[in-house]
C-alpha cells in the first residue's frame, strides 16, 4: 500500500470578528482512502469541498484535526519537519495556479535546483545536478533555453510543465495533481493528459488527480472518489462509476459532465452518522 | 517573439520604468552628487570644518572677479576689510589692494583622505592670507561652503546607517511575526505598536536624555543613529508583516515546503526577497525622516555638537529671525535639507510607480 488515509478530519477555525469567539469549519469530514502503487486515483467534487485541503494535509503541509496518514506504511503525523524530509522525496505536489506556484524572482532553472537539495548524493555536484535538469527537462518537453527563463516569460502550458518537471525531480513515488489542468485552455489540457501518462510510465509514477471534471479523471485514472462537503460519498473503479454512479449527486455529476443545461443544482442531504457501503466490485457508496 | 534578448527579471524591468522617469533620474544623480560631495568634503572644500577666523565673523559671500584693468584675467578675489557701521555692526568692504587668484589644487588644512592617507589638497582655494567665503560665513568666521559638505557627511550617513539598522530589525521581526502567524504574531505586533504609539519627537527626546553627557562626538552620533532606528523599525515590521502574511500564502510557499526546505530557507529565500520592490521604495521615503531627525535633534543642540558640523546644527545659527535678515546665507543648510528630502522623496515615488504594476498583479506580469 502506497498511502493510506484512517478517517482523516480537518477543522478550521474561524474568528467571528466582533466578539472573537470561535468557530469552526470542517473542510474534510473523516476520510479514509487507499492508493496503491501504479493505481491512479482521481478526487472529483465541486469547489470548495474540501480537496485542496485534503492534498495539503497528505503532504503534511498542514496538520489534521484528527486521523492518520501513512506512506508506505509508516505513520507520518508523528514525524519532524526533519525526519519527514526522506518522506517529502517521495511525494510532490503539482499546484493549481501555475501562476502562483513558481517564484517569480526565480529563473526556471534555479528552481528546478532548489527542488534537488533535499537528495544527498547530488549536493554539490553541479555537473549531475545540471545533468538531472536537463534530463527532467526534456522529459516534460521543454526546450533547454527555457531554463533561463522567468516564469513571467512563460504561458500557462509551459508554466504547468516547469510545475510538474520540479515535481519529478526527485523522483518520487506519489504526484498529486492539484487541478492541474484546470486552468488551462482545452488543447492544452489534452497534451498535459498525454504528457502525464507518458511520465507515469518513465518515472513509475503513481498520480492522485484532483478534478473537478469527470471527463478528465475518467482519462487518467483507475479509480474516481466523489466528494462532497468535505466527504468521500462515492468510491468507484473508473468505468464502474461511469456505467453505475449510485449516489444522486454523482449522478448529477455525471449528467452535468454529458451536458450542462440538463441540471439543476440541487442540495444533497447528509446523513451525519453515514457511513460508506460496500456494494461489491470495490464500489462503495455512503449512506 | 522579440524574446531572443536576455531573460529580465521583475526587477530588471522595474529599472527600465524607472530610468524613463526623468525628473527621478535627475534627482538620482543630484543625490548622487551629494553623497560624492559629501566622501570627498574634505577634498571638496577649501577649509576644514574646524578653520575659523573670528575677524570675518558673518562675511557675506565673496565676490569672484575675472576682469582686471580692462581684459579678463584668471578668477580672483580681493582682500576683506571690515569696518563697523553706526548701529556697532560689521560691515565687510573690498580691499582693491589686496588680490588673491583662486588656485585648483592647492595645499590648505591637513586632513586624511578616507581617513588614511594624509594629504593637504584642497580641490580649489586662496592663498593663505586671502580668505574665499564662497557662500558666506558664519559668526566664527568659518566657510559656510565647507561646512555644508562636511555637515552632509554626518546628515546624510545618518539616513543611510539608520535605515540599515531599522531595515535589518524590521525584516526579521515582521518577517517572523507573518510566517508563523499566530500567537508569536501577536507579541511581536504588539511590541511594535508600543513603540509607535509613543509621538516619535517625545521619543527621540526622552531617549537621547538617557544618553550619558560625556560621549564623544563619535559616540553621540551612533547614539542619535541607533536612538532613530530604534523609532523607525517598528512601522516597517508591520508592513513587512502584512506582506508575508500574504505571501505564505503563495503555492510556490507551500512548494517549498513540500520540497523540504526549512522555516529559515523559505523565509529567506521565497518571502522577504518579495518584499524587496516594496522595501526598496519604503526605504526611499523613510530615509528622509532619519535626515531631519537628526536636524531636528543638532538644531535644539542635542545632536551633533559644535565644531563638528550637521546640517541641523549649522541651522542653529538661523534659528534668530535677525540673523536671516542679516546673514541670509545661512539658510543655505536648509536648503540642502530640503533638496535631499526632496529627491528621496521622488525617487521613491517614481520607484512605486513602476514596482506597483507588478505588485498588484501579484503574479509578475
Ligand atoms: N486556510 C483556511 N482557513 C479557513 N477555511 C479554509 C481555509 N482553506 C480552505 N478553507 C475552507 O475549507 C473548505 C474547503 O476548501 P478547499 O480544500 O480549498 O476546497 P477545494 O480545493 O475542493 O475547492 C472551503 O469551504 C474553504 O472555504
Ligand atoms: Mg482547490
Amino acid at each position: 500500500m502506497l498511502l493510506e488515509l484512517k478517517n482523516v478530519t480537518k477543522d478550521y477555525p474561524i474568528k467571528k470578528f466582533i466578539f472573537g469567539q470561535k468557530g469552526r469549519v470542517r473542510a474534510v469530514d473523516n476520510v479514509s482512502l487507499t492508493l496503491s502503487s501504479g493505481e491512479n486515483l482521481s478526487l472529483v467534487g465541486e469547489s470548495g469541498c474540501g480537496k485542496t485541503t485534503l492534498a495539503r494535509i497528505i503532504l503534511k503541509l498542514i496538520p489534521p484535526t484528527s486521523g492518520t496518514i501513512c506512506f508506505g506504511g509508516r505513520d507520518l503525523n508523528p514525524l519532524s519537519a526533519r525526519q519527514m524530509n526522506p518522506f517529502r522525496r517521495h511525494m510532490q505536489m503539482v499546484f493549481q495556479d501555475p501562476y502562483d506556484s513558481l517564484d517569480p524572482r526565480y529563473t526556471i532553472r534555479r528552481t528546478l535546483k532548489e527542488a534537488l537539495h533535499l537528495d544527498q548524493t547530488l549536493v554539490k555536484q553541479t555537473k549531475a545536478q545540471e545533468e538531472r535538469i536537463q534530463h527532467v527537462l526534456r522529459s516534460v518537453k521543454l526546450p533547454e533555453m527555457m531554463l533561463s527563463r522567468y516564469p513571467h516569460e512563460l504561458s500557462g502550458g509551459e508554466r504547468q510543465r516547469v510545475a510538474i518537471a520540479r515535481a519529478l525531480m526527485m523522483n518520487p513515488k506519489l504526484v498529486i495533481l492539484d487541478e492541474a489542468v484546470s486552468s488551462l485552455d482545452v488543447l492544452i489540457q489534452r497534451q498535459i493528459i498525454d504528457l502525464l501518462g507518458d511520465l507515469q510510465k518513465t518515472f513509475h509514477l503513481t498520480y492522485l488527480f484532483i478534478s473537478h471534471n469527470l471527463k478528465i479523471a475518467r482519462a487518467v485514472s483507475h479509480q474516481i472518489a466523489v466528494m462532497y462537503q468535505g466527504k468521500i460519498i462515492e468510491i468507484a473503479p473508473t468505468e464502474e462509476l461511469f456505467r453505475n454512479p449510485l449516489h444522486p449527486y454523482t449522478q448529477e455529476l455525471l449528467a452535468a459532465a454529458v451536458d450542462y443545461q440538463a441540471v439543476e443544482s440541487k442540495q444533497h442531504p447528509i446523513n451525519p452518522t453515514g457511513q460508506l457501503v460496500d456494494k461489491g466490485q470495490g464500489h462503495l457508496i455512503f449512506m | 517573439m522579440t524574446k531572443q534578448t536576455k531573460s529580465l527579471s521583475e526587477l530588471d524591468i522595474a529599472f527600465q520604468g524607472f530610468k524613463k522617469n526623468r525628473l527621478a533620474v535627475g534627482c538620482a544623480v543630484l543625490l548622487g552628487l551629494l553623497y560624492l560631495t559629501a566622501i570627498f568634503a574634505d577634498f571638496v572644500s577649501p577649509y576644514s570644518y574646524a578653520n575659523e577666523d573670528r575677524r570675518y565673523s558673518y562675511s557675506p559671500p565673496t565676490a569672484i572677479h575675472v576682469w582686471r584693468e580692462g581684459r579678463f584675467t584668471r578668477p580672483f578675489v580681493y582682500g576683506i576689510n571690515s569696518a563697523f557701521n553706526d548701529y556697532h555692526q560689521r560691515i565687510y568692504q573690498e580691499d582693491q589692494s589686496q588680490m588673491f587668484p583662486i588656485s585648483p589644487f592647492v595645499k590648505g588644512d591637513a586632513y586624511k583622505f578616507f581617513g588614511l592617507i594624509p594629504c593637504r589638497i584642497h580641490l580649489f582655494g586662496v592663498a593663505p592670507e586671502g580668505r574665499i567665503y564662497l557662500w558666506g560665513a558664519d559668526s566664527r568666521g568659518r566657510d559656510l561652503f565647507s561646512r555644508i559638505f562636511y555637515g552632509g557627511r554626518v546628515s546624510l550617513s545618518i539616513g543611510i546607517i539608520g535605515i540599515f539598522i531599522s531595515f535589518t530589525i524590521g525584516l526579521i521581526v515582521g518577517g517572523i511575526a507573518g510566517y508563523y502567524g499566530g500567537r508569536i504574531d501577536d507579541i511581536l505586533m504588539r511590541v511594535c505598536e508600543m513603540f509607535m504609539m509613543v509621538p516619535g519627537f517625545y521619543l527621540l527626546l526622552a531617549l537621547r536624555a538617557a544618553v550619558p553627557d560625556e560621549f564623544n562626538s563619535v559616540q553621540v552620533y551612533f547614539a542619535i543613529v541607533v536612538i532613530l532606528s530604534f523609532i523607525g523599525w517598528a512601522g516597517l515590521a508591520r508592513i513587512i508583516r502584512g506582506m508575508c502574511l500574504s505571501l505564505r500564502e503563495r503555492d510556490y510557499v507551500l512548494a517549498a515546503k513540500s520540497l523540504g526546505l526549512s522555516d529559515g530557507q523559505i523565509i529567506a529565500r521565497h518571502i522577504l526577497p518579495h518584499t524587496l520592490s516594496y522595501s526598496i521604495f519604503a526605504i526611499m521615503l523613510s530615509i528622509p525622516g532619519y535626515i531631519l531627525g537628526e536636524s531636528a535633534l543638532s538644531l535644539i543642540g542635542l545632536g551633533i555638537q559644535d565644531p563638528l558640523a550637521s546640517w541641523g546644527n549649522l541651522l542653529a545659527d538661523a534659528m534668530s529671525i535677525v540673523h536671516i535678515k542679516f546673514y541670509p546665507w545661512i539658510l543655505l543648510p536648509a536648503l540642502f535639507i530640503f533638496l535631499t528630502v526632496i529627491c528621496f522623496n521622488v525617487i521613491g515615488d517614481a520607484l512605486r510607480d513602476c514596482l506597483d504594476p507588478m505588485l498588484k498583479s501579484g503574479k509578475g506580469a
